[in-house]
């Protein structure tokens, strides 16, 4: 159990040893959660990481709460809880702008799907209808899909995306 | 489909979300007063018979899965008309509020002009609008319109109406980049970045049948701070095209420069 370190300016900043083995608990039972997800593929790698560095960031802070407590020491603030909360505030911030720009990456390329159903849709019924009607009216009708058919490397859709 | 094109082809992209029971008018009015053009309506997502009602019309019907609002169905109907290679599309909404009559007014300042209009607007308000329109409505456009003059350095006098006209080099910026939210005042905002020129003719409207009209009075000021947000920073905003690809005189200055360096070795050449 920790007892009050000298070159600590406040002893109450140390954790009560009961608080300290709940915290170390939840943060470990954090980390779990995210290698399970992880495990599972629930989680994308590219949010995997992030998510398994803040937790195993919350769970070194909450073994080692001294690291806590010299963290704000050297930006100066006088209660490491403080250091937490403005550390926690920045990393909310930055998550929440990298989901609103993931969101609205999402979105333009749903649009850009929609866009491609509506076109392969009305291709397909156009080839249908042409087909059905004979062959002179199939030659003619199969030759228009043809020609927006085939995927280009200036294909329209292609570019749609890439304006973030 | 069958039609003859001697010289242009011609499309119509009518936009359309639950329109039933106008949108087959709509393409029938456009069939008779303008029979030189292709009609393409773009079911935006809609949960009632709109496609049905356009196909039985005549109509090339391409249906979104879901609705992704004005830009993306104006977006996927230039798209169509770059894959089809037309040399002019325009703008008739599905709600019937655009006469189809005007088409020709629009086609004959984008022709006579040779080059010179990229883009043709049809105005409400450089002569008798046709209509009494709100007056909400009125201001919200005379300050966009006092907006995009400034940045033009031309008289844009109705900035929210969609009935417009493009020549071949607007369907080629527009199937690749069209703006989603409030798609009729940025685009003009757009062709002026890219240096394509615009012109307004004086065109009568009928009022907003019922649909979505989409400035109500409790929004319409939310609605104003949006879209003048949404201009401010689309006069930042980078741009998939490089400026220059279409801007032909000396002049064509480049938005960002180097913004788009790579897409342009993979741009299909223009005709």
């Amino acid at each position: 159990m920790s007892t009050a370190v000298s070159w600590l300016p406040f002893a109450a900043t140390q954790l009560d040893g009961r608080i300290r083995v709940a915290a170390v608990v939840v943060t470990a039972l954090l980390v779990g959660v995210v290698l399970e997800l992880v495990r599972r593929r629930r989680l994308v790698e590219r949010y995997a990481l992030l998510w398994m560095l803040v937790s195993v960031a919350l769970l070194v802070f909450a073994i080692w709460n001294q690291l806590l407590a010299s963290a704000a020491d050297l930006l100066h603030i006088a209660v490491p809880a403080n250091f937490l909360f403005i550390a926690a505030f920045g990393v909310a911030f930055v998550l929440l702008l990298h989901f609103s720009i993931a969101t609205s990456r999402l979105s333009e390329e749903t649009r850009v799907l929609a866009q491609e159903v509506a076109r392969l849709d009305e291709e397909l019924r156009a080839m249908r209808a042409a087909g059905a009607n004979g062959h002179g009216a199939a030659a003619e009708g199969m030759e228009q899909p043809a020609r927006g058919g085939r995927p280009q490397p200036g294909d329209p859709s292609s570019f749609s995306t890439t304006d973030q | 489909m069958a039609l003859d094109h001697p010289q242009l082809r011609k499309l119509a992209i009518v936009p359309a979300y639950n329109e039933q029971g106008m949108v087959g008018r709509v393409v029938r009015e456009i069939r008779r007063h303008a029979p030189d053009f292709d009609v393409v309506v773009v079911d935006d997502g809609s949960t009632d018979e709109t496609a049905t009602e356009a196909e039985d019309s005549g109509a090339i019907v391409l249906r979104h899965p879901f609705n992704t609002g004005i830009g993306g169905a104006m977006q996927s109907g230039f798209k169509y008309a770059l894959r089809h290679s037309y040399d002019v599309a325009a703008q008739v909404d599905g709600d019937g509020q655009h006469k189809p009559a005007h088409l020709h007014d629009l086609l004959a300042k984008l022709k006579t002009t040779g080059q010179e209009a990229d883009m043709v607007c049809g105005s409400r308000f450089r002569g008798d609008p046709g209509y009494k329109v709100p007056l909400g409505r009125r201001v919200g456009n005379l300050i966009f319109s006092v907006v995009l003059t400034v940045i033009c350095r031309q008289r844009i006098s109705d900035p929210t109406s969609g009935f417009r006209m493009t020549n071949r080099r607007g369907i080629e910026l527009f199937a690749r980049d069209y703006p989603h939210d409030y798609p009729e005042v940025e685009a003009i905002l757009m062709l002026h970045a890219h240096r394509l020129r615009i012109h307004e003719v004086p065109v009568r409207m009928n009022a907003r049948g019922f649909g979505r009209s989409s400035i109500d009075y409790p929004q319409s000021a939310y609605y104003m701070a949006k879209v003048l947000l949404a201009l401010f920073v689309g006069l930042f905003r980078r741009r998939p095209i490089p400026v220059d690809e279409s801007a032909d005189q000396p002049g064509g200055r480049p938005l960002a420069p180097g913004a788009t360096v790579s897409q342009a070795s993979g741009e299909p050449k223009a005709r």
